[in-house]
C-alpha cells in the first residue's frame, strides 16, 4: 500500500468532492451555497496543486495544469464574493451570487478533467 | 519541468502545504469564533477580515484587533495563531534558502544563464577551451579587435580572473571540460553564428579530444588546436583539423628564420605582433657554436633547426636518459658554472636556455652573461609563466620566448587576416635582396605608428552597382589604392599579395587589374585602412575612386535625370 499514492489520491478527489457540493444548487439563492464549503474547496485545491508539482512526466504536466486553472477559478470566485461584500458594498445580489456560482462551476469542470486523467492513468498502470 | 523556477517549487512542496494549512485553520478559527462588536451584539468574523488578519499576523506586522476589539476567545486563538504562523514561514523562508545556496542548485543556474547568454550572441564568435595565459593573452586581443569569444575552462578560478579582468566586451564562461561534447555544446559548437573552434589546454590529450569532438560535431567551424608533441599533431592532423600550432617548432623556425634571413624575420615579426613598433635594427643571431640547454620538447625542437642552419650545438640536459639526449650531452642543469665551461660556453656565439622551469632558465643566462663578461652573447630563454614577464625583460635577452604569446599571436595572425599565413610563408623562400626592399618600402610607409594588414575581398554580390562597374573590367590596384575622400591621392599603404583564383601573386604592381572574386592582402596605416573599408563597402564611394564620378542613386534624383 503506497502511502503516498493515497494521499495524492484523497486529495485530488477530495477537491473534486467539494468544489461539486459547493457547485451543487440554485444558481441565485446563497443559502444554497455555503461560504465554509468555497474555503474548503479553495484550501484542498490549493494543497492539490502544490503536491501535483514536480512530475516530469506529460501526465504530471497535464494534472498540474488543471489544478492551475481550477485554483484560478476558485480565487475569482472568492474575490468576487469578498469585493461585493465588503469593498464595494453591493452585498449578494443574486447576479453577485450566480457570478459566483458560475466561477466555481468552471473549476469543477477542470477538477473533473484531472479526475479522469488521474483515473485513466490508474487504470493503466493496473493493467 | 527542468527550469529553475520549477526545482525551487518542488522542493518547496513540504513548507508550501505546511503554510497552507496552517493559514486555512487559523482563517476558519477566527470565522468561527464569536466576537463582539461595540454595541455589545455577537459578531462573526467574514473571512474577508479573517484573512485580512490572519496576513499580518502571520507575517509579523501586527496592526491590531480590527475592526472591533477581540474577545477573549479570539485572543486564545490569535496566540495559537502567533506561533504556528510564523513559525511556519521561517521554516518555509528557509528552505527557500537552503534551496538557494545549493551548490548543484547554483550549477544549474550558472550553467542555464551560461546557455543563455551563448543562444542570445548574434555575431560571428569563437570558442576558446583553455583560458590559461594563452587563452587570456588570446581573448583580450580578439576582443580589442571586436571578435567575440566563449571561454570554457575546467578550474573555476580561472574563470573567476576573467570575471575580474574581463575586457570591455562581454564573454561568456563557463567552469566546465571542454573534452566532454555536451560542454562543446552548451557552448555553442553548432551556433549558426558559431566560426571557430581554439582548443588551448596544456594537455594534449584533452586537445585531442576536443578537435576530435569538434570534426564529428559541427564540420564547418574552424578548428585551430594547440599540440606540444609530434605524435598529438600527427593525430590531429590526420583527421583535418585546420591549424595545429606547436609553440617550439614555431619558435625553433623563427630563430632559424631569423639566423637564415634576418630581414625576412624582420618581416615576420612586424606582421604578427599585435603592437609592433617599426625595429631599427634587425636581430643578427651569429652563427657559430651554440650551447642549447634542456632537451625537453623545445630543446629538441630548437637543436633540430639549428642544426639544419648549419650551427654546432652543445647538448646540456639534467636527465639526459628521460629525455632521450645524444651521447655528446653535458649532464647537468646548467645552471652551474662548471657545466657551461665543460659544454664549451667560452667559444660559444649563442645560449639558449630551454628548461621548463623558469628560475633556472634565467641562472643559465646570468652565469653564462658572468662567464662571458666583455664578449657579446646571443641568448635565448623560454618563458613558462606569463607572471614572470618583469625579470626576463629585466635580463638582457636577446629573445624571449613565450608560448603563450607565440600561439596567440598565431592564432591572430590566422583569424585577422587568412591571406597573411600565405604570404609570411611565401617571405620566407624569398632571396634576401628582396626582402630588404620589401623591408624598405614598408618602413617608407610611415615611421612610428602601428602597422596594420588587411584582406580586401572583390567580391559584393549584392550590389548591382559593383557587379556593373566590374563587368566593365576596368578595376586594378591603383584605383583600390585611392584616397575616397579625394581620388587624386593615394592610401598610405602597400598591396602584398592577390590571390586570384587560388593562384598567388606576391607584391603585385599597381597596373595590375582585378576581377570578381580576388581578394588581396594590404598593409597600411590605420586610417588607409578604415578608408578602404569605406569605399569597399559603400557603393557611392566605390564609384568614385573607381570612375571618378559621383553617382546619386536615390529614386528622386533618378526622376530628375
Amino acid at each position: 500500500m503506497n502511502f503516498e499514492k493515497v494521499v495524492f489520491a484523497f486529495f485530488i478527489v477530495l477537491a473534486l468532492t467539494l468544489n461539486f457540493g459547493f457547485f451543487l444548487g440554485d444558481y441565485e439563492n446563497p443559502l444554497h451555497h455555503n461560504i465554509y464549503e468555497l474555503f474548503a474547496a479553495i484550501v484542498i485545491s490549493l494543497i492539490a496543486t502544490i503536491i501535483k508539482l514536480g512530475d516530469k512526466s506529460h501526465m504530471g504536466a497535464v494534472l498540474l495544469a488543471t489544478s492551475l486553472v481550477a485554483d484560478l477559478h476558485l480565487i475569482a470566485a472568492a474575490l468576487t464574493w469578498g469585493t461585493a461584500e465588503h469593498i464595494t458594498g453591493t452585498g449578494l445580489t443574486p447576479a453577485i451570487m450566480s457570478t459566483i456560482v458560475s466561477l466555481s462551476g468552471g473549476a469543477l469542470l477542470a477538477n473533473i478533467t484531472s479526475v479522469i486523467l488521474f483515473v485513466a492513468e490508474t487504470i493503466v498502470v493496473r493493467r | 519541468m527542468n527550469s529553475p523556477i520549477f526545482l525551487v517549487l518542488k522542493r518547496l512542496r513540504y513548507p508550501l502545504i505546511l503554510l497552507i494549512s496552517i493559514y486555512s485553520i487559523l482563517i476558519l478559527g477566527f470565522t468561527l469564533i464569536p466576537g463582539q462588536d461595540d454595541q455589545g451584539n455577537t459578531w462573526y468574523m467574514s473571512f474577508f477580515h479573517a484573512f485580512y488578519f490572519v496576513s499580518f499576523m502571520g507575517s509579523t506586522i501586527g496592526f491590531g484587533e480590527i475592526p472591533y476589539a477581540f474577545n477573549e476567545a479570539q485572543r486564545a486563538w490569535a496566540i495559537v495563531g502567533i506561533f504556528f504562523s510564523v513559525i511556519a514561514w521561517l521554516y518555509s523562508i528557509g528552505t527557500l534558502l537552503k534551496i538557494l545556496r545549493d551548490p548543484t542548485f547554483q550549477k544549474v543556474l550558472t550553467q542555464s544563464a551560461f546557455e543563455n547568454s551563448v543562444n542570445r550572441l548574434n555575431f560571428p564568435f569563437y570558442i576558446i577551451c583553455g583560458y590559461g595565459d594563452t587563452g587570456s593573452v588570446l581573448a583580450h586581443e580578439l576582443a580589442s579587435l571586436d571578435i567575440q569569444t566563449v571561454v570554457l575552462d575546467w578550474k573555476q578560478e580561472r574563470i573567476d580572473y576573467l570575471d575580474i579582468d574581463e575586457p570591455d566586451m562581454d564573454i561568456p564562461a563557463f567552469c566546465a571540460d571542454a573534452s566532454i561534447p555536451d560542454n562543446l555544446l552548451s557552448a555553442g559548437l553548432t551556433h549558426p553564428k558559431c566560426v571557430g573552434v581554439i582548443s588551448l589546454t596544456d594537455d594534449d590529450q584533452t586537445n585531442l579530444k576536443i578537435s576530435i569532438a569538434v570534426k564529428l560535431l559541427n564540420k564547418n567551424v574552424q578548428l585551430i588546436s594547440r599540440a606540444e608533441t609530434m605524435e598529438a599533431a600527427d593525430n590531429m592532423a590526420s583527421f583535418d583539423t585546420d591549424h595545429i600550432i606547436n609553440p617550439y617548432e614555431v619558435f625553433a623556425k623563427r630563430l632559424a628564420l631569423a639566423i637564415r634571413s634576418p630581414g625576412a624575420f624582420l618581416i615576420y615579426d612586424w606582421f604578427t605582433s599585435p603592437d609592433s613598433t617599426l625595429r631599427e635594427e634587425p636581430l643578427d643571431p651569429p652563427k657559430g657554436w651554440w650551447v642549447v640547454c634542456g632537451y625537453g620538447r623545445f630543446g629538441k625542437a630548437v637543436d633540430r633547426y639549428l642544426r639544419y642552419e648549419g650551427i654546432r650545438t652543445v647538448i646540456v640536459e639534467a636527465f639526459p636518459e628521460y629525455n632521450a639526449a645524444p651521447k655528446s650531452v653535458i649532464t647537468g642543469s646548467g645552471t652551474e658554472a662548471i657545466t657551461l665551461k665543460d659544454a664549451g660556453i667560452g667559444k660559444a656565439v649563442g645560449i639558449v636556455a630551454g628548461t621548463d622551469n623558469d628560475a633556472n632558465n634565467l641562472s643559465i643566462i646570468v652565469t653564462a652573461h658572468e662567464l662571458k663578461v666583455g664578449k657579446t652573447l646571443f641568448s635565448v630563454a623560454r618563458q613558462n609563466n606569463e607572471s614572470n614577464s618583469k625579470i626576463f625583460e629585466a635580463a638582457d635577452l636577446s629573445m624571449i620566448m613565450q608560448p603563450a604569446c607565440i600561439i596567440a599571436r598565431e592564432i591572430l595572425a590566422l583569424i585577422k587576416s587568412p591571406l597573411l599565413a600565405e604570404f609570411l610563408s611565401l617571405v620566407r623562400r624569398q632571396k634576401r635582396s628582396w626582402v630588404n626592399i620589401l623591408i624598405s618600402r614598408v618602413s617608407g610607409l610611415y615611421e612610428t605608428e602601428n602597422l596594420n594588414t588587411w584582406t580586401i575581398k572583390v567580391n559584393d554580390m549584392d550590389s548591382r552597382m559593383i557587379r556593373e562597374i566590374l563587368a566593365v573590367g576596368d578595376i586594378n590596384v591603383a584605383d583600390m589604392m585611392r584616397n575616397p575622400r579625394d581620388r587624386q591621392l593615394q592610401l598610405n599603404c602597400i598591396p602584398l599579395l592577390i590571390k586570384h583564383k587560388k593562384q598567388f601573386r606576391l607584391l603585385p604592381e599597381t597596373q595590375d587589374s582585378l576581377s570578381n572574386g580576388d581578394e588581396i592582402l594590404f598593409c597600411g596605416d590605420h586610417d588607409s585602412m578604415h578608408l578602404m573599408h569605406w569605399s569597399m563597402s559603400n557603393v557611392n564611394a566605390f564609384q568614385y575612386i573607381a570612375c571618378g564620378e559621383e553617382y546619386f542613386s536615390g529614386y528622386l534624383w533618378k526622376f530628375f535625370k
